[in-house]
Formats: structure tokens, C-alpha cells, sequence
């Protein structure tokens, strides 16, 4: 009786069903036409599109709503699981179907191989399932009518807002966000509430026991979202046990080296000020900045060696925590330390590991000697092939980066990358513009977004990642020389290089009685 | 019995809806639950075909626990409620044919013959249909299956009386083997076809029996004295109403008996020059018990 309820339903909502198929295929028409380089609203875009399929997706349960004793249906031969079964299918394959062609057309478009294309548009399609349509089917399935569900969509929606303003309230942190750890707490969350939409969904087709799926659902969309929240050692420690990596890495050391001296910035390279980084925009950017002048911090640059690196691979620190400890066996101060990415040229390396000290700690503090302790949790990323396409004008597929163009962007002082690739992106990459004949090179520029997650498929809003960087040759203030100009561009390259994560690790050192003034950065 | 209801209870947080009825529908019969608005009649039917859970106690529904009936269970009961939501958004014809599968011995001539009778437009939405055509569509949607057991729960409510009539005349007609549960206040239709008669008040059953044996043990009495009458002060239980207008003493009497009620009268009124006992409509027998009922005065 599947497909007999499945048909009763699609004469009822096809008009709807249409409208949302031709939304998703505008969209994503919109998206292939503008071309790598226009960047679309993206957000309100999927918004859009997941509202789109989340109302369609309430109407189709609401044919048969499941609460109140009135319905028709209810006292008719209709196995509650064939119900079930017939809005999933009508859910699959007349809600998620279109959006799967359009994410596989959009592949094909784009010049990727039917294989690549149709396990990025499945995968996407699976995420989507499972995080947007059975939670959306399980409100539904305790709902009686769109406004019901539009209320309960509102809770939702107060719910996210609490968890969005509380933390920032309160000083509350996320210790995951913007690493690549970060799936692990959206994992727990997603777990979490996929169990509470299956629980729901039995629970209303079977025994049709609204209260109590209401209870659930509530409860779970409650206590999800606490996982942003749950401690960074928990979060490596489940990453290391759902991934099945080593973590020992005890090849590589860590080394405090005064005699490398003290921090010297690059000529036009701000001091304290936070760059851009996938995920991390301009608006996020000029907002830290601001925090940070208001703050009043100082910054040191503790001088590091590191050894036993692997030549030509990278080192992140996901995540280092600071703490400074007085004569007295106090602490000073607890917090963590500045972004560290390196790409090594050879087995050792130098770096200074920024530290943003409170300036009224730093006040006190500053001329005591104080013990730092670095607890330091690092992955390792080994660097596949490099490609090369031209600087200006490129246009190449490049397997396991993806698709990329290149272009001179409008001030003319920066080079355009920008990278299309089905399903995930590498989660490093580094780019870098090389004069062909001359083989000089301007600065590295890292495009890290690390996503160590073992699963594919979340790259909404459709199943392409998008991504790219800028290469500068050119600074109008005059700060910056570059090696590679514009002059010498029509004869240069972007070389691009994938890295992807082999493991990580953790470690900790200790820097016995430093004099933080001694180590703020040297200014030429 | 095709329906058996044991010690069954609803509790509405702190409101006892329904307070352990213990009543039984035997097979073949029509069964009418009768009693005034929030007796318990919708909440005993909507347990019956497990729309709602009972607090306490069991009923039991062609044989099975109402709590455990299936398609198969369902698939001989036919439903008609006044409150009824329908696919508001398909047509007449539209929801029949979506119904016809789920039925296996759903009769496509006995369709068309009910929607002939009934004159149900099969393009019309059912959503455009007038509260009347809507009872008609349900019923015919309850019908042609051929159900063993069709439970009617105020039908008639908020309908003109030709449609009423038409309703009664359709259910007549196709009634044959099945068994037959209404809720009604519409008295004067259900008198037509009930057998049986169960009479709910405040969430408790005051009485289940034959409707013939109902209708047999109700008589309106009028008893004319040689002089005035008055009310005798000790009287039986089974009196009721009893009121005096000049030398006329008048009540209800709930246990007629032919041979008794002449000497009960006599050993109470002095004077008795005529006893007449008519037959009561079950529209007026109801309207005795209910406010009997209410006072306490009906065990």
C-alpha cells in the first residue's frame, strides 16, 4: 500500500512538490552560472531551499496527521507502517530526488566524472536525510498543522538564538569551533537528535503517544546543542577512539630557543591583528580585531624549534592551552595560545607561538618571572601532488583539489583562487605564485579548513565544496615587495598543494621562568 | 458479543470522564448509547477503535483489545463520527477510490448504489461538501466494505431532517448482518433500528438492556381519582415524575407489570376510578431518566 498512499499524497501536494523541484533546480542553476568567481548569498540560499523542502515535508505528514482523534484516517485498515514508509519514500525520492539531480547535474556540469559526481550528490543527500528531513518528518509527526509546526519551528528557533547570545554572555566557550575537530561535537549533537526524531517517529506510529514524542523531541533539541560545549579533551579523546588514529606522532618535538630571538614582523604584518580563514570571514575578522583593541591584551612570541619533522609536511595546532604559573605557585593567567601553522622545508623549524596576555596580567606580571606551560595538540599533514595552473586565466581540474580558476582580481593587487570539488574539500591546501621561469616565489598562502571527519557529505548547500584563496603581487602602500609582480605574472603559475591529515598528536612543554617583556615581538 | 467493554475508565487529568462502564454489544444488534452532552458516549467510542487510550479497565472489539486492533480488526469496522476530518483537499471520488484497496472485500456495486442514493457528486471536493453531504460521504465511505460492526457516533447531529431521514433510510438499507453502535440524541431516528439500549450518565452506565424490554418496562401512568389528587409521600422508586393535576395523579412508571401496577396504585390512592398506562416514545422515556439521573433518584 506504499505506493497507493505515496500516489494520493503526490496528487495532492505535486504543485508544491514542482515549485520546490524548480526552486532547487534556480538555485542551482544560479549557482553553476555565475561561475567560481561571483559568490552567491549563499546562506539565505540554503535557507531558502531547506525551508523550502521542510514545509513540504510537514504537508506531506499533515496529510495524515498522526495527533488528535478526529482523523479519518486513523480508523481505516492503513498500517501504520506503510504510512511511515510512504512519506519517507515521498520525502526521498520527491523532496531530496531533485535536489540530488541538480547537486549530480551540477557535477557533470562542472566537468567531474559520473563517480565523483553521484557519491558527493548521494552522500549530500544521506546528511540531508538524516539531519534535516527525519527531524523535520519527526516534528511534523507530532504536529497536526503547518502552524503547529511553524511554532514549534520558532522554539527551534529561540533555542539556537539562547545557545548563540548565553555563551557570549556568559564567557562560555566553544572549544571545538573552527577546527577541525569541530565535527565531533556536531556529531554527538546530530546523533542526539536523530535518536530523538527515530524515537518520536516510533513512538507516533506505532502508539501514536504525541506527549511523550513532544517530550522527547524538546528534550533532545534542549540538551543538543550543549555538546558546542563539551571540554577539547573530551572532544580529541572521542576523535581519536571514532577515528582510529594513533596519536603518536612522539617523533616530533617541541623546544623553547631564546637564541632565536625575539619576533620580528613581516614588513606590513600586523601584530595582534586575526587574519581571515575559511569559516572566519571579514565581518568575524573585524569584529575580533575590535574586540581585541578594546581589550587592552598584549601579545608575547615565545621563540620554539621544533624537530623530527617530516620535510614538506605541515603542522597545525588545533588547539594550544596557556598557562602561566608565578614564583608562588599561583597561576597567573590560563588561556590559549595563537593560531600555529607550519608548512616544513626541512626535519626542524622555528616559530614564535604568539600568547595574548590580559594587559593588567601582563602589567603585573610582565618583569616577574613566570613558568609557561604549552599543552600543544597538533596534526600532522602530508602534502599529495602539486599542480600548477597559469595565474591569470586558469581553468583545470586538479584530482584530489578539485576544479580551480585563476584571475587577477579587480584592484589588480592579488591573484583569485578559486577551487570547486564534489563532496569535501582537502582539508589543507596551500597555494603559492611562482614566476615559471625564474621559479621565485611570493609568500605561502595557507588555505586550511581542517575537517577531520571520517564521514563525507555535509557541504551544504549542495554536494560541491567551494573554496579558494588570494595571492597578492602587489601592495599600494609600498610596505610589501614581492618577488613575482605584476609584470612577471603572465609568466607565472599558482601552484597548489593538497595536504591531507595523517594523525594527530599531543604534547606539552615547559618554559621555566620567562620575562614575558622580554619576549614582545621587535618592531624594525 | 462483538463489543465488550470491562470496568472501563478515562481520566482526563483531574476529570474522570468515565468511571468503570461495564456494558456488552451482542453481535447482529443495534446498539445505541444514549445520554446527555458529556456523558462519556464520544470518549467510550473513541476507545473502542483505539483513537484514545483508556485509563483503566479493558474493551474488547470483535474479539480483540481495543488497545491492539490492527488493519485486519479494522477492516470490518465502519466509523462515522459527526467531528469526522475527512481529506478535505480530494474529491468524492478521489477518497473512494484511495479507500477501495485497503478494503478486500469492498463491494464496487454497493459503492456506486450508495453513491447513487446519497447523491454524492464525485468531483466535488469534500472540503466544498455542506456538513450534511459530509456525513453522507462518510457514510459512504463506511458501507461498502461490508463491515461486521459499524459504529455511528451522533450521526445525526446538526442535520435538516430529510438528511436525516436519507441517513437512516441508507443505513436501513444496507444494514443486513452488521452490528450496529450509535450515539445519538436524535431519539426518534434511533428508535427506527435500535435493538439495544445503553444509557450513560456523567461517565457512568445507569442501565443496558433490549430496547423492546426498555420500551416494555416504561409506561406513562395516568391515574384518575374520585377526588383531588396529591402526590402519596412514600413512593416507590420506580415512580417517577410523579406530579397531581385536579384528580389526576400522573407518573412514569419504570417497572411496568400489567398485573401489578393496578394493586400498587390502589394500595396508595384511595378512590381509583381509571388506570391508564400508555406506551412511552423513547424520546420521552429518555427525558424522564436523564433528569432522574441527574437528581440521583435512577440506581
Amino acid at each position: 500500500m506504499v505506493p497507493h498512499i505515496l500516489k494520493k499524497d503526490w496528487r495532492l501536494l505535486w504543485p508544491i512538490v514542482v515549485a520546490l523541484g524548480g526552486l532547487q533546480g534556480l538555485l542551482a542553476g544560479a549557482r553553476f552560472g555565475v561561475g567560481p568567481f561571483t559568490s552567491l548569498p549563499t546562506v539565505p540560499m540554503s535557507l531558502l531551499e531547506m525551508l523550502g523542502a521542510a514545509i513540504v515535508i510537514a504537508l506531506v505528514v499533515h496529510q495524515d496527521p498522526i495527533p488528535g482523534t478526529r482523523q479519518d484516517w486513523l480508523v481505516r485498515p492503513i498500517r501504520r507502517r506503510d504510512l511511515f514508509l510512504a512519506k519517507l519514500l515521498f520525502v526521498v525520492v520527491l523532496v531530496q530526488g531533485p535536489w540530488l539531480a541538480s547537486d549530480l547535474l551540477q557535477g557533470l556540469l562542472n566537468g567531474f566524472p559520473l563517480g565523483q559526481s553521484a557519491w558527493a550528490a548521494l552522500a549530500c543527500a544521506a546528511w540531508v536525510l538524516l539531519t534535516l528531513s527525519l527531524p523535520v518528518l519527526a516534528f511534523a509527526a507530532v504536529t497536526s498543522t503547518l502552524t503547529e509546526t511553524f511554532l514549534a519551528a520558532l522554539g527551534v528557533l529561540a533555542v539556537v538564538i539562547a545557545f548563540l547570545i548565553v555563551p557570549s554572555l556568559t564567557g562560555a566557550t566553544r572549544p571545538a569551533a573552527l577546527t577541525g575537530f569541530a565535527w565531533v561535537p556536531s556529531l554527538v549533537r546530530e546523533v542526539l537528535w536523530l535518536f530523538a526524531a527515530a524515537g518520536a517517529l516510533i513512538l507516533q506510529f506505532r502508539s501514536r503517544r504525541t506527549s511523550a514524542a513532544r517530550g522527547l523531541l524538546a528534550g533532545a533539541l534542549l540538551v543538543g546543542p550543549c555538546a558546542a560545549f563539551l571540554p577539547w579533551r573530551t572532544t580529541f579523546h572521542l576523535e581519536q577512539v571514532l577515528t582510529a588514529r594513533s596519536g603518536d606522532e612522539a617523533g616530533i618535538a617541541l623546544a623553547f630557543a631564546p637564541g632565536d630571538g625575539r619576533f620580528r614582523p613581516a614588513p606590513g604584518q600586523s601584530l595582534d591583528d586575526v587574519v581571515e580563514k575559511p569559516g572566519f570571514g571579514p565581518a568575524d575578522v573585524a569584529a575580533e580585531n575590535q574586540r581585541r583593541r578594546a581589550e587592552g591584551a598584549r601579545t608575547v612570541f615565545l621563540p620554539l624549534r621544533l624537530s623530527g619533522l617530516i620535510p614538506e609536511s605541515r603542522l597545525l595546532a588545533d588547539r594550544s592551552e596557556v598557562r602561566l604559573t608565578g614564583r608562588d605557585g599561583g597561576t597567573v593567567y590560563e588561556g590559549t595560545g595563537e593560531d600555529l601553522d607550519l608548512h616544513a622545508t626541512s626535519d626542524t623549524a622555528a616559530v614564535h607561538q604568539g600568547i595574548r596576555v590580559p594587559g593588567t596580567v601582563f602589567g603585573r606580571a610582565s618583569a616577574e618571572p613566570v613558568d609557561v606551560q604549552i599543552d600543544y595538540w597538533f596534526t600532522v599533514f602530508q602534502p599529495n601532488r602539486t599542480y600548477a595552473l597559469p595565474a591569470q586565466g586558469g581553468d583545470q581540474r586538479m584530482p584530489g583539489i578539485g576544479r580551480c580558476a585563476t584571475k587577477v582580481d579587480v584592484s589588480g593587487t592579488r591573484v583569485l583562487v578559486q577551487c570547486l570539488e564534489p563532496g569535501e574539500r582537502p582539508s589543507c591546501l596551500s597555494v603559492v605564485l611562482e614566476h615559471a621561469p625564474t621559479r621565485a616565489r611570493n609568500p605561502e598562502v595557507s588555505l586550511c579548513a581542517p575537517d577531520y571527519s571520517p564521514y563525507p557529505g555535509h557541504t551544504l548547500p549542495d554536494a560541491l565544496s567551494r573554496f579558494g584563496g588570494r595571492l597578492p603581487f602587489y601592495d599600494p602602500s609600498g610596505l610589501v615587495h614581492y618577488p613575482v609582480g605584476g609584470p612577471q605574472l603572465s609568466e607565472s603559475q599558482v601552484l597548489v598543494t593538497a595536504f591531507r591529515s595523517t594523525d594527530h598528536f599531543s604534547t606539552r612543554i615547559v618554559i621555566p621562568a620567562v620575562r614575558l617583556e622580554q619576549w614582545e615581538a621587535q618592531v624594525r | 458479543m462483538i463489543i465488550e467493554a470491562h470496568d472501563l475508565a478515562k481520566r482526563y487529568g483531574r476529570f474522570d470522564a468515565l468511571h468503570g462502564l461495564d456494558f456488552t454489544v451482542p453481535e447482529g444488534s443495534a446498539f445505541a448509547l444514549v445520554g446527555a452532552n458529556g456523558a462519556g458516549k464520544t470518549t467510550t467510542i473513541k476507545i473502542l477503535v483505539n483513537l484514545l487510550q483508556p485509563s483503566r479497565g479493558t474493551a474488547t472489539i470483535l474479539g480483540v483489545d481495543s488497545r491492539a486492533i490492527s488493519s485486519r480488526e479494522l477492516a470490518d469496522v465502519g466509523y462515522v463520527s459527526e467531528n469526522q476530518e475527512l481529506p478535505g483537499r480530494l474529491t468524492v471520488g478521489e477518497y473512494l477510490d484511495y479507500l477501495r484497496p485497503f478494503y478486500p472485500r469492498w463491494d464496487r456495486a454497493l459503492e456506486m448504489s450508495m453513491r447513487r442514493d446519497l447523491q454524492l457528486p464525485p468531483t466535488h471536493k469534500i472540503q466544498d461538501l455542506s456538513h450534511g453531504m459530509r456525513i453522507k460521504m462518510a457514510l459512504a465511505c463506511a458501507l461498502p466494505f461490508r463491515p461486521r460492526l459499524l459504529i455511528l457516533d451522533e450521526p445525526f447531529a446538526g442535520l435538516d431532517p430529510i438528511v436525516r431521514d436519507e441517513l437512516v433510510a441508507g443505513l436501513l438499507g444496507q444494514a443486513g448482518e452488521l452490528t450496529i453502535l450509535i450515539s445519538s440524541h436524535e431519539l426518534n431516528e434511533i428508535e427506527g433500528f435500535a435493538t439495544d439500549i445503553g444509557f450513560l450518565h456523567a461517565g457512568r452506565l445507569m442501565f443496558q438492556e433490549p430496547l423492546q424490554a426498555l420500551t416494555g418496562r416504561c409506561r406513562e401512568v395516568h391515574v384518575t381519582l374520585e377526588s383531588t389528587a396529591n402526590v402519596p409521600t412514600a413512593l416507590p422508586a420506580h415512580w417517577l415524575h410523579a406530579r397531581a393535576v385536579g384528580n389526576v395523579l400522573m407518573f412514569i412508571e419504570t417497572r411496568f407489570s400489567e398485573e401489578t401496577l393496578g394493586e400498587e396504585v390502589r394500595r396508595r390512592c384511595q378512590g381509583v376510578r381509571r388506570i391508564d398506562a400508555q406506551p412511552m416514545t423513547l424520546r420521552s422515556i429518555f427525558t424522564t431518566l436523564a433528569p432522574a439521573a441527574r437528581e440521583g433518584v435512577l440506581s
